[in-house]
């Protein structure tokens, strides 16, 4: 039994380690800003587009075929001065606005470093999103969801098996259990 | 080197039993996201008014404290000046997020008194709020600074365990496929990052 659950807890730890570790990061990021600034790189050109500005899903999608963007539509905003269209992925913003002419339009394109990435990684949710690879992550996320509960059980299992560590571990356990729960119920119910 | 190899067990160990209640709240934070629909159907949020007459000469600041203090909604934090914004007739719209939902209040200064309307999160919702309270962004009540600390700490285990646990396979004799399962699980990783980014 005790090589099945060690077993078990070994291919969950493997496959999810990364994806874990992504998480652990980035919470620490957002945890200490100032510790790991996010950096971004701001690019402005012009472009000569064919689908007029009057018709923004169809901009999008030709700029995203002819200059390879990754990503998806994500909004279309318009004021006095300009239509704009964000197409986004995860590390890239692009901001098409059409102004004067319909047929030309300005890109600033926003790009995030490591940090800024491993960040946006961390809020990048949902199995709603329209583009393949964000449906992928999203999937993803859900088998690492998984995977941390298995590996919290299985880990249990295994602590259990070790006669020497039960009693410090049902101390650390039930003060983890008895500590959060508590706090959970007082901040559920609006006390504090 | 076996001893440290005993010591870092331990410490793997350890910090997975410290932590055995958050990684159930980040898993069901992580699946409720991911399973979320991109447009949710809102529940109602409920409307109540209360009375309250601002006080002429202040500043739209110290109207949101004064309504701060006098509404007292649990869990909630005075407002930064940067969160203030008035609604479409000018009347000054005040929005307390707390961990359990949304208080969003209208100081109706002409009708001298307050519109409350709250919206009360779902539990996964409400575990997902609480999955990312980090102590630089709570400073108000004290239950969830305890809360956030407490989430911080659960970070670096989960970090602890986590490179604890590659140290651990990488000191010890092991098949083969266990370097395959790894590259798999980095692999799918990097992927997604260049698919992604």
């Amino acid at each position: 039994m005790y090589r099945y659950i060690r077993t078990t807890h070994l291919i969950l730890g493997l496959l999810s380690g990364p994806f874990l570790l992504m998480y652990a990061a980035s919470a620490i990021q957002m945890a200490h800003r100032s510790w790991f600034p996010v950096q971004t790189t701001v690019r402005q050109e012009s472009a000569l587009v064919r689908s007029g500005c009057d018709n923004p899903r169809a901009l999008a999608h030709e700029l995203m075929q002819r200059e390879g963007w990754r990503g998806e539509l994500i909004g279309v905003s318009r004021t006095a001065q300009a239509l704009t269209v964000r197409i986004a992925s995860v590390g890239t913003t692009h901001d098409v606005a059409c102004k004067d002419s319909a047929k030309k339009v300005d890109i600033t394109t926003r790009t995030l470093g490591f940090v800024g990435v491993l960040n946006r990684m961390h809020h990048a949710t949902g199995i709603w999103h329209s583009s393949s690879p964000m449906k992928v992550w999203a999937a993803a996320v859900a088998l690492t969801c998984v995977a941390l509960v298995g590996l919290a059980g299985s880990g249990l299992w295994l602590w259990l098996l070790r006669k020497g560590e039960r009693r410090i571990g049902l101390i650390l356990v039930g003060a983890n259990l008895a500590f959060s729960l508590t706090v959970l119920a007082l901040l559920r119910m609006g006390a504090g | 080197m076996k001893r440290i190899r005993q010591l870092l067990l331990k410490l793997h160990m350890y910090a997975g039993l410290l932590t055995i209640s958050h990684l159930g709240v980040y898993a069901i934070a992580g699946l409720s996201e991911t399973l979320k629909t991109n447009e949710l159907p809102a529940s109602p949020p409920a409307v109540h008014y209360v009375p309250f007459a601002p006080v002429a000469t202040a500043t739209d600041k110290e109207v949101a404290d004064s309504v701060y203090r006098r509404l007292n909604i649990p869990l909630s934090s005075p407002l930064p000046p940067s969160a203030l914004r008035r609604d479409a007739n000018q009347n000054l719209l005040l929005e307390f997020y707390t961990l359990n939902g949304l208080d969003r209040v209208t100081v109706l200064e002409k009708e001298r008194r307050l519109r409350i309307e709250t919206t009360r999160t779902s539990l996964t919702s409400f575990l997902n709020n609480a999955h990312t309270a980090i102590p630089i962004d709570y400073s108000g009540p004290p239950l969830v600074r305890a809360w956030a600390m407490w989430n911080e700490f659960a970070m670096w285990c989960l970090a602890g365990f986590s490179l604890s646990g590659v140290v651990l396979w990488l000191t010890r004799p092991e098949p083969p496929w266990t370097l395959a399962v790894s590259g798999a699980g980095i692999g799918a990783f990097v992927l997604l990052w260049f698919l992604l980014r």
